[in-house]
Order: structure tokens, then C-alpha cells, then sequence
């Protein structure tokens, strides 16, 4: 039974690591648009022409 | 047809537009697109066209006046009202597009607005079509970012939300961060309750039971301090009001549970309810989080009616040189400044002509549907349109006293005197909770006076069991699919309550003009005199008033006949009387029946005999022999109007209408839609005056208007619908907007309305009658607390599912 010990310790780490994770993307407005994310990933900058002078934000 | 490979629009066969898009020359309908598709391509974001999903919407040319209009925006005096200064001398402000119609736009705008220099953020939500920008004034204007979006074919306009958009973000963000942590706290917690609820407790080495119980409370430390705040808030705000509400039912149920496992820990006797808690706490804030959700979509539809329109006005100045004229914006504009007003264009203050003759519709001021002439020495009031020729005014009223300032006044006395809803579910849950509490109290008296230790569970699994969940979630969960099912059928529903005071509702207040009827009117009749065929005449006629924006000339052009079209030359427009003009030779007139007597020489008594004297909407044309023919035009009903009358009326509702417009044209509405009582010739506070009269018999009245005459009256209703094309001052006060459908929508949004109602007391009839069946079964001791969470929970289910029923009805 001794191996609950090492078992809670990680559990602990863990749900504050995911509190922190929620926290990070809450404050950062990770769910007030859901619609666009899901698009996003196919129109990253590789869409931009070539030719044009590469900017970034 | 070949289409556009823009907007997908067909090509007209002449067109010999293109742009080359990834070396391949596309088509292209119109400049407006090729410019925009240019611009695109030279921003090097071609990979719009390739991963987008709808096609681009036709863009609007950009005129000078809209670029007036933009660089207007750039006052200081005007940007106070909704652009917010940040750190470091940045600013930051809301906009609406409008042209978004699929992700690719989102990427597609960003991509080009983060990279023009002086935009320091700029981040689109595709869900509410809004942007958020954070601009350094010192290197750019907000002129110049809204024409780089116009020129990527979006418009954007600035909206006075900022404040109430951080309050509400800030607002979801405190119920997420709550309900995540509640969440994941309570999953942990009920992990290590899983021994008890397969009965191996006892199998458990007592060491570890006490760290596991050490444990758990721990877990439920969070939950309680952090995420059950907003009840407990929530109860303290009650009772300090000497109020019960069902927050305080909530935290005590919280508060007991808590307190009675700690001391179950401590001693080492008796249950731990800790997994209650947390689950308990999720539930509700679950339900709380998307009642929110409900209220921030209404709120976003509110924002796209809320825009600012850029106010912009030609003012005259006269020097030694002779006149100027300058495009400045309103605010710079002062008391007895000379201001040029175009046709077309609405007058944005008060005024009184110095120069000109022109026809001006009040229409959405006064609910008179016909326009009436200005000349020299007439006042003119603000917000009504010009429409023949220029006029030269002098400012009589700016600001605070302009007649719409006036007209807002009203407004604010309507709203202060607004009945407010009273929720049904509210009422009962105050009952519900005190009943509930008092059994509790109860419960636990009878126990710890027969000494009996089963006093905690009882008390505890009476709390819970009751737990007004389902009361609470009985009507946001109806409110959330009526307002989908509504959205879906076009209606814009803005205020929540607002559906319970339309079922409820014993009168509709229909007003005339723009809303009942189209507000233009429509040719009904035509009289001949000595001209046999009447497409000659409407021919002739339409062939004069071909340039003009008249409504008569409107109604003309929409009565297009099959006959050949005919040309006039040396047209002559007399504002407000008639037109005259050369076709095939000879000379025709066309206008009221005095301007026949003074320009045809027709005698004015033959006319009148023709006539039973109704000259209001009564056109003649005549030639240099005499008269040719009447026409009789009449305010046109809106298709649906007299269906949806009669569907309001088989609910059993009162119709009456209250209108600006004169007798006789707002008794001829009256009959055709079928509706008993109405009130002509009324300004906008005697309509407030005639709906406070009727809500002082105890009336709960529904009103249905469109113009800046109607919103005193819709601030005050009890309900208040506007149409789409309805003035913005209407519609900020309207509580449901008809922003897909007609005037239909009304009905259909009583017959969702009563079906709201109709779900909300069904769940609250099972709510009431969960509770008296569970709440002896509770104070008997017979059921545990977890089983009493579970009864709640698929009590609560119920409720969810039952609601849902409104999605699917037609």
C-alpha cells in the first residue's frame, strides 16, 4: 500500500500543473473564439506568396 | 455565366475584368472586387482563396463620403465616446465587420492588419463578427486602419461596448476559472470516494483511511473557498437584505455537508460528504456558466445594432473669396452655422432652410408617410431625410437640444417607469427555499432530540436532495433553446425575460407607418381621362420621375409594364408639387392636382369633382390638352401584416394602433389588417402618453415599432419588438428584433414565447413535485446523501431534456 504515497504525490503535482494549464488559457482567451482555432492550423504563414517580403508579428 | 471568382457572383457578359491569382487569371464581376482581390494578392495572402469556405461577400465602392465619414472618426471629441486609452499612450477600441462569412477572413484579416506599422494588436472573435484594436495614434489613424479593411472588402464600424465587453469577459472568465477548478478538485475528491461507494472501506489499512479522509478534505478545501464564492456571495447579499434566495439554501447545504465531514474526520465517527460537495458545486456552476453564455450572445447581438455611425456635415463658408464648403464632423458644428444638406442625405440637426425648396420625409420622426415640402423660413428637424434638391440650413439646435435629444429624454422617462418582470421561477424558488430550510431546521431538531447521530445525514440529504437545481436550471435551460429556436426563425431576442412578458401580454400596440405598412407608397388605382390604355400612362409618368428619389417615383419604377420605355427631356422639378417634362415632343405635367391648375391651367373645381378631395396621395398627368389621368396611391400594407394581426388576435390579444400619420390613412391600415381600436395624429409623447394610460388599466402591453417616434413608447412597454430596418434609437430599446423575419416574426415569437412558458412551469411543476416525494423520503433518514446527489442530478437531467423540446418544434 506504501506505492498510494508515491501515487498521491504525483496526482497532487499533476492537478496543479493542470490547474495552472487552465489558468494560463483562460487569462489568455483560449475559449472565447472556438471556431477559428480549428482553421487556423491550415492557413499558417507557408500561405503567403513567396515573393512577398516575410513579416511577423 | 461565368462567376466571380471574389464574391462568386455571375460576370455580365461584357465584363473583361481579371486578376491574376497565383499566376492563373481569375474573373472578376466588378472593380470592387478586382480592387479587393488586388489588394489582397499584393499583401502577399493569396492563401485566402485557397483555404476559404464561402465566398467573399461583393464589396461596397468606396465613395467620398464614406471616406468622410471615416476621417471623421478620427475627432478627439467624437473618440471619446467609445475608444479607451491604454499604456503607453496606445489606444484601444471595438469594432464590427461586417463581410466576415468564414475563417479564412479572420486569418485573412489579421495577417494583413498586424503588419501595418502603428497597429500594435488586432484579433478578430469569429463568433460575434467583432475585433478588438490596439492602435499607437502618434503612427496611424483609425481612418486609415478601417480603409486597409475596406480595402480587403470588410467594413468595420466603432461601437460604444468597450466597458460593457470587459465587464462581461471578465464576468465568463471569473464563472470558467470556478468551474474548471471545481471540476477538476471534485474528480479527485471522488476518486478517493470510490472505496466507499463499492463498500471496500472497510478493507482499507486505518492509516490510510485517515490519510485518504485527510486527503479528500483537502481537495474539497479549493472547491469551497474559491469556487463555491459566488454563493456564498451571493447568500450574504440576501440575508443582508433580510432575503432568502436559493443561494442561501445552496451555501448552507454547502456549508453543513463541509462542516459535518470535517467533524466526522476529526472524530473518527460517521459519514464524509465531501464528494457531495464538490459535485454539488459543479453542477451549479456548470448551469450558471451557460446561463451566462445565453445572456453574452444576446448581448453581442445588442453590439451590432449599437454601432457608431460617423456623423459628417458640409458646412458653408461664406468670405471675401465667396462660399466654401468643408466636410467636418457634427461635433464641430455650432449654432447658426450654414450647412449644405444633399439629397439623399439625412439631416443631422436641427435647422431652419435659408436657401433651397425641397420635399423632406419625417417619416421615421413624425409617422407621416408622405413628404412634406421645405422651403425658405420652414424648420426642418433632425434625422429626417432630404430628398429633391440641396438645401442651404441655418443651425437652430445642436446637442442636448435637438428634437432626437428630446425624443431620447422620453426615452429615459419610459425606461425608469418600465414594469419589470417578475420571473415565476424566482417567486416560487424564494418559497421553495425558506420552505426547505425550515424542514431542515426541522429535520434536525427532531433528531438531536431523540439524540439520534443519523441528525447530520438527514439534515444534510434534505439540503441536497431539494438542492433547487432543477427550480434554477428550469428556466435558463428553457430560455437558452427559445432563444436558439427564435435566432433560427430570424428574431433577435435581446432582453431574456423578455419572452415571459410576451406570453403573458394582453395587448399588442401596432405602430402605422414602417411598421404595419412598408412606409412607401403603392399605386392602387388609375383613373383615365381621354387616354385609353393605362401602361401609357405609367409609361409617361415613370418616364418623368425616372431621376427623381420621390416616393411616388419609387412606387412608379415598381410598377415596371411590359410597354417600351419612354425618354423625357427638359425635365422641370418642383419640390413637393410636381414635374414637368418633354417626351416624343409634347410637354406633360405630373403632380399634385395644384400644380396641375397652375402650371396645365387645368381648373381647379373640374379636378376636385373627380375626387372625394383625398389630394394627400393623389398624383394627376395631364399634357397641354388637358388632363390624362389620376393615380391613387396608398401606404402599403407588409406582406404578412394581416396574417400575423390575426394570429395575435386568435391568441387573444388586444390590437391597437398608434400612429403620427393623419385619420384617414391610419383607419384605411386599421381595416386592412383587421384591428378594432387606433389613435391617429399622435406625436411621440402622446404615444406615450396612450400606452401609459393603457398600462395604468393593467394592461401588459406589447409594442411593435420602427421609428425614432416609437422609442419612448418601446422604452416603456412592457415588451418592445422593432423590425430590421428600424432606426438605431428603436432598436437599442427593443427587446427583440426581427432581424431575419417580418413582421411575421411577431407571431412566431408568441408561439415560442407561450411554449417557454408552457416548459418553464412544466419543470417547475416536476421540480415541486420531485421535492415532495423526496423530501420525507429525506427526513425519514431512509435515503444517503449521495444517493440524494443522484436524485438531484437526474431531476435536473430532466429538466435539461425537457427544455430541449422547444429546439424541435416548427
Amino acid at each position: 500500500m506504501e506505492i498510494i504515497l508515491l501515487l498521491i504525490a504525483i496526482s497532487l503535482v499533476l492537478v496543479g500543473a493542470i490547474a495552472w494549464a487552465f489558468f494560463w488559457a483562460v487569462d489568455t482567451g483560449q475559449f472565447e473564439d472556438l471556431d477559428v482555432a480549428a482553421a487556423e492550423i491550415l492557413m499558417d504563414d507557408d500561405a503567403v506568396d513567396s515573393g512577398a517580403e516575410p513579416t511577423r508579428r | 455565366m461565368v462567376a466571380c471568382f471574389h464574391c462568386g457572383e455571375g460576370v455580365p457578359g461584357a465584363s473583361r475584368l481579371s486578376t491574376e491569382i497565383a499566376g492563373v487569371a481569375q474573373p472578376m464581376c466588378c472593380r470592387g472586387c478586382q480592387a479587393v482581390a488586388e489588394a489582397i494578392v499584393a499583401m502577399g495572402l493569396a492563401g485566402y482563396y485557397t483555404h476559404r469556405s464561402q465566398n467573399a461577400e461583393r464589396p461596397r465602392e468606396l465613395v467620398p463620403q464614406l471616406l468622410d465619414e471615416m476621417s471623421a472618426l478620427d475627432d478627439a471629441k467624437l473618440q471619446r465616446g467609445f475608444v479607451l486609452a491604454t499604456d503607453g499612450g496606445r489606444c484601444t477600441t471595438s469594432l464590427v465587420l461586417d463581410g466576415v462569412t468564414c475563417a479564412a477572413c479572420v486569418w485573412l484579416i489579421e495577417s494583413a492588419l498586424n503588419r501595418v506599422e502603428g497597429i500594435h494588436r488586432f484579433t478578430v472573435n469569429y463568433a460575434t463578427r467583432q475585433a478588438q484594436v490596439d492602435w499607437d495614434p502618434g503612427t496611424t489613424q483609425l481612418s486609415a486602419i478601417l480603409q486597409v479593411l475596406y480595402r480587403l472588402g470588410f467594413e468595420a464600424y466603432p461601437f460604444n461596448a468597450a466597458e460593457r465587453q470587459a465587464l462581461l469577459a471578465k464576468e465568463s472568465r471569473y464563472y470558467l476559472r470556478r468551474l474548471g477548478i471545481s471540476a477538476l478538485f471534485g474528480m479527485q475528491v471522488m476518486m478517493i470516494a470510490t472505496p466507499f461507494y463499492f463498500e471496500t472501506w472497510a478493507e482499507v489499512e486505518p492509516q490510510y483511511q485517515t490519510l485518504l479522509l485527510y486527503l479528500s478534505l483537502l481537495l474539497t478545501l479549493p472547491v469551497l473557498t474559491y469556487s463555491a464564492q459566488p454563493f456564498w456571495m451571493g447568500a450574504w447579499r440576501a440575508l443582508r437584505r433580510r432575503q432568502v434566495s436559493m443561494d442561501v439554501s445552496i451555501a448552507s447545504g454547502i456549508a453543513l455537508a463541509f462542516a459535518g465531514s470535517v467533524a466526522a474526520v476529526v472524530t473518527r465517527t460517521g459519514e464524509v460528504y465531501f464528494d457531495s460537495v464538490t459535485m454539488f458545486t459543479t453542477l451549479l456552476l456548470g448551469s450558471r456558466y451557460i446561463e451566462l453564455l445565453v445572456r453574452q450572445h444576446a448581448t453581442s447581438q445588442l453590439d451590432r445594432i449599437a454601432r457608431i455611425l460617423p456623423a459628417v456635415v458640409t458646412r458653408l463658408r461664406k468670405n471675401a473669396a465667396g462660399t466654401t464648403t468643408e466636410v467636418v464632423p457634427l461635433t464641430q458644428i455650432e449654432l447658426a452655422d450654414r450647412v449644405l444638406i444633399r439629397p439623399g442625405e439625412t439631416i443631422p440637426v436641427d435647422g431652419t432652410v435659408r436657401a433651397g425648396r425641397s420635399t423632406v420625409n419625417e417619416g421615421v420622426l413624425t409617422g407621416e408617410s408622405m413628404p412634406v415640402v421645405k422651403t425658405v423660413g420652414d424648420a426642418v428637424i433632425s434625422g429626417s431625410t432630404n430628398i429633391d434638391s440641396a438645401l442651404e440650413l441655418a443651425v437652430s439646435a445642436v446637442g442636448e437640444q435637438t428634437f432626437i435629444a428630446h425624443v431620447m429624454r422620453l426615452i429615459e422617462r419610459g425606461q425608469a417607469s418600465k414594469p419589470m418582470a417578475i420571473r415565476l421561477a424566482n417567486r416560487v424558488a424564494a418559497w421553495f427555499v425558506l420552505a426547505v430550510l425550515s424542514l431542515a431546521v426541522l429535520t434536525a431538531v427532531y433528531y438531536l432530540l431523540r439524540g439520534s447521530p443519523q441528525w447530520l445525514p438527514a439534515t444534510v440529504a434534505v439540503l441536497v436532495i431539494s438542492c433547487p437545481c432543477a427550480l434554477a436550471m428550469s428556466t435558463p435551460t428553457a430560455m437558452i433553446a427559445a432563444t436558439a429556436t427564435l435566432l433560427r426563425r430570424g428574431v433577435a431576442l435581446i432582453r431574456l425575460d423578455a419572452l415571459e412578458s410576451l406570453a403573458s401580454a394582453t395587448h399588442v400596440v401596432f405602430d402605422k407607418t414602417g411598421t404595419l405598412t412598408t412606409g412607401r407608397p403603392r399605386l392602387v388605382r388609375i383613373d383615365t381621362y381621354g387616354m385609353p390604355d393605362e401602361s401609357q400612362v405609367l409609361a409617361l409618368a415613370a418616364a418623368l420621375e425616372q431621376h427623381s428619389e420621390h416616393p411616388i417615383a419609387c412606387a412608379l419604377r415598381a410598377e415596371r409594364t411590359a410597354g417600351a420605355p419612354q425618354f423625357a427631356t427638359d425635365i422641370v422639378n418642383t419640390p413637393g408639387e410636381g414635374i414637368s417634362g418633354v417626351i416624343a415632343g409634347e410637354v406633360y405635367y405630373f403632380g399634385s392636382l395644384a400644380y396641375l391648375t397652375a402650371h396645365a391651367g387645368i381648373p381647379t373645381e373640374s379636378l376636385w369633382a373627380l375626387t372625394d378631395g383625398a389630394d394627400h396621395k393623389l398624383a394627376a398627368l395631364a399634357s397641354r390638352t388637358g388632363l390624362l389621368a389620376i393615380l391613387q396611391f396608398e401606404d402599403e400594407l407588409r406582406s404578412g401584416a394581416r396574417e400575423t394581426v390575426a394570429t395575435l388576435r386568435a391568441a387573444g390579444k388586444q390590437i391597437v394602433i398608434l400612429s403620427g400619420d393623419h385619420e384617414r390613412a391610419v383607419a384605411a391600415a386599421a381595416a386592412g389588417v383587421g384591428a378594432a381600436s387606433f389613435v391617429a395624429g399622435l406625436k411621440p409623447d402622446g404615444k406615450l402618453a396612450a400606452l401609459a394610460s393603457l398600462q395604468a388599466q393593467g394592461a401588459v402591453v406589447a409594442v411593435v415599432g420602427d421609428g425614432v417616434n416609437d422609442a419612448p413608447m418601446l422604452a416603456q412597454a412592457d415588451i418592445s419588438i422593432t423590425l430590421n430596418d428600424a432606426v438605431d434609437v428603436a432598436k437599442l430599446h427593443a427587446d427583440l428584433v426581427l432581424i431575419g423575419a417580418g413582421i411575421e416574426g411577431v407571431a412566431s415569437a408568441l408561439s415560442i414565447a407561450l411554449m417557454t412558458r408552457r416548459t418553464v412551469r412544466q419543470n417547475l411543476g416536476w421540480a415541486i413535485v420531485y421535492n415532495v416525494l423526496a423530501l420525507p423520503l429525506a427526513m425519514s433518514g431512509l435515503v444517503t446523501p449521495a444517493v440524494a446527489a443522484l436524485g438531484m442530478a437526474s431531476s435536473s437531467l430532466l429538466v435539461v431534456a425537457n427544455a430541449a423540446r422547444i429546439r424541435r418544434s416548427n
